[in-house]
């Protein structure tokens, strides 16, 4: 079974994103902020990670820097309301898999999903 | 106060003014008008979706009652992929007449199967009148080959019998014809000769008349044992013409009950996918309202910045005004606060308010840094 990692401090997002996968038979954990997402990253091994941008305690570009220091292949979608190219490009830079711009369609996120992971 | 003072005020008033415009924009653009138009969708989605699952319910209790029908559960409809708890239901229900779908008189399986019944006993009844005409036909037919064997018998009897006055004959006429020879003119002989051939002529025409008679008893009795047969015959056609017409008119009543019962398990079928459509709708909408709920909270966090910033820019503009402070200062201070401001807006609607109101547009495609999803209604870009 496959497992993803929802980051966001809104507890509606991130169930929208646990409702979506777990209905495509995904285990999905979550955490409200990179920091918490980070802790869970480093103990468990995921298929996805799926982040918003702008959160408290440690937002969303900053946990995907320090997620890719431990991990370099998992794919993470960021999942924001950002739609600026400066973002994106950081965003890029840093390793992320693919951005998605907020409101979404659960469908559409489980599209994109199920073509990042293999 | 100087020109380049008033320059400056001018500066800072068309500063904030163009500030609180966009503040404005952005107060329209989180109030909560989106989110009524919104939940006014939702509820009347549920509206609609418990209607339907009301009617469903109806028709549920419905299905539920003809799927335990006692009757019909006598022949296994309705038992057939129906889950354990409802099935344990019918054999509790089974040996109770009251309990059927329809109810009372408008219950077409009770009709179909007390008809089935009654053909049934009818059947039974008619193969058990043809079991004992096969028994009496089958005894009277053992009694006449019996009676037959002691006929010949007494035929056999009839024969030796006749045989032996044929030898008394025959020796008789031997003697007569050595007397004849013997005696010549005396003839006296010849008439008790006479006498024996005559007494025994009688007796064989006797002898012969009582086989005869046998003979016709046999031919009689042989006669009513075909009619036994034949009247046999007949009723095994009877039986067969009976059984097939039974026979018939069972697959007739089990095929109408067994499409009577597809067909409502079709409505059923469909009138379930239209709910699990419906359903599907509901939920959606649902989720399309709690994002616009989160993007809504999100906004007015970013409208409630941005008021805080215009109210810091009033505070300085109206020190200028008070002489408290000097416009060049109070300048830098509100460009300051306008970079703060500008960094705010998160949203593309926020950022396009922002563009407007410093006279520009934004490119959204210039915007695209990934590869663009083509078949995804959401903004998605794959790096």
């Amino acid at each position: 079974m496959k497992r993803a990692l929802a980051v966001d401090d809104s507890a509606t997002m991130r169930n929208l994103v646990k409702i979506a996968l777990e209905a495509e038979g995904f285990t999905v954990d979550t955490a409200e902020n990179g920091q918490s997402a980070l802790e869970l990253a480093k103990k468990n091994t995921y298929d996805i990670v799926i982040s918003d941008i702008n959160m408290p305690v440690m937002d969303g570009l900053q946990f995907l820097k320090e997620f890719r220091e431990i991990n370099k292949r998992t794919p993470v979608l960021m999942l924001t309301t950002e739609t600026e190219a400066r973002k994106k490009e950081e965003a890029k830079r840093l390793g992320a898999t693919g951005w998605i711009v907020k409101p979404f369609k659960p469908e559409d996120l489980v599209k994109v999903v199920k073509r990042v992971v293999r | 106060m100087g020109e380049s003072d008033k320059e400056t005020i001018t500066r800072l008033m068309e500063t904030i003014l163009g500030t609180a415009k966009a503040v404005e924009e952005m107060i329209d653009a989180s109030s909560l008008s989106e989110c009524d138009t919104v939940f006014g969708r939702v509820l009347e989605k549920l509206n609609e979706f418990f209607k339907k699952i009301e009617d469903s319910f109806k028709d549920f209790a419905i299905f539920e009652r003809y799927v335990t029908c006692a009757y019909t559960s006598e022949l296994g409809f309705g038992l057939r992929d129906i889950p354990e708890d409802i099935r344990e239901r019918v054999w509790e229900l089974r040996e109770n007449t009251e309990v059927c779908g329809f109810t009372g008189e408008e219950c077409k399986c009770k009709k179909s199967i007390d008809y089935l019944k009654e053909r049934f006993s009818e059947a039974i009844e008619k193969l058990s009148s043809f079991g004992t005409s096969i028994k009496e036909g089958s005894g009277e037919l053992k009694k006449g080959i019996e009676e037959l064997g002691g006929e010949v018998e007494r035929l056999t009897l009839s024969a030796q019998k006749i045989m032996s006055i044929a030898e008394v004959i025959e020796i008789i006429a031997l003697n007569a014809y050595i007397e004849a020879a013997r005696l010549g003119e005396h003839g006296r002989g010849f008439k008790v000769i006479a006498d024996e051939v005559r007494r025994a002529s009688v007796r064989t025409n006797e002898l012969a008349s009582e086989i005869i008679g046998a003979i016709r008893e046999l031919h009689s009795r042989f006669a009513r044992q075909l009619q036994a047969q034949d009247s046999f015959e007949s009723s095994m056609v009877d039986m067969e013409r009976e059984q097939k017409e039974f026979s018939d008119k069972l697959n007739r009543d089990l095929l109408w009950m067994a499409q009577n019962f597809m067909d409502f398990l079709e409505y059923m079928r469909e009138y379930v996918k239209e709910d699990m459509n419906l359903l599907q709708d509901v939920r959606e909408t649902i989720l399309s309202a709690l994002q616009t709920i989160d993007l809504s909270s999100q906004r007015m966090h970013n409208t409630r910045k941005a008021l805080a910033l215009l109210s810091y820019m009033i505070e300085d503009f109206e020190k200028v005004l008070k002489g408290e402070k000097d416009p060049e200062s109070a300048w830098n201070r509100v460009q300051s606060l306008y970079e703060e401001f500008r960094q705010i807006p998160k949203l593309r609607e926020e950022r396009e308010i922002i563009a407007r109101a410093e006279g520009g547009t934004i490119n959204h495609a210039e915007e695209v840094v990934g590869e663009k999803l083509e078949d995804a209604e959401t903004d998605i870009e794959l790096f």
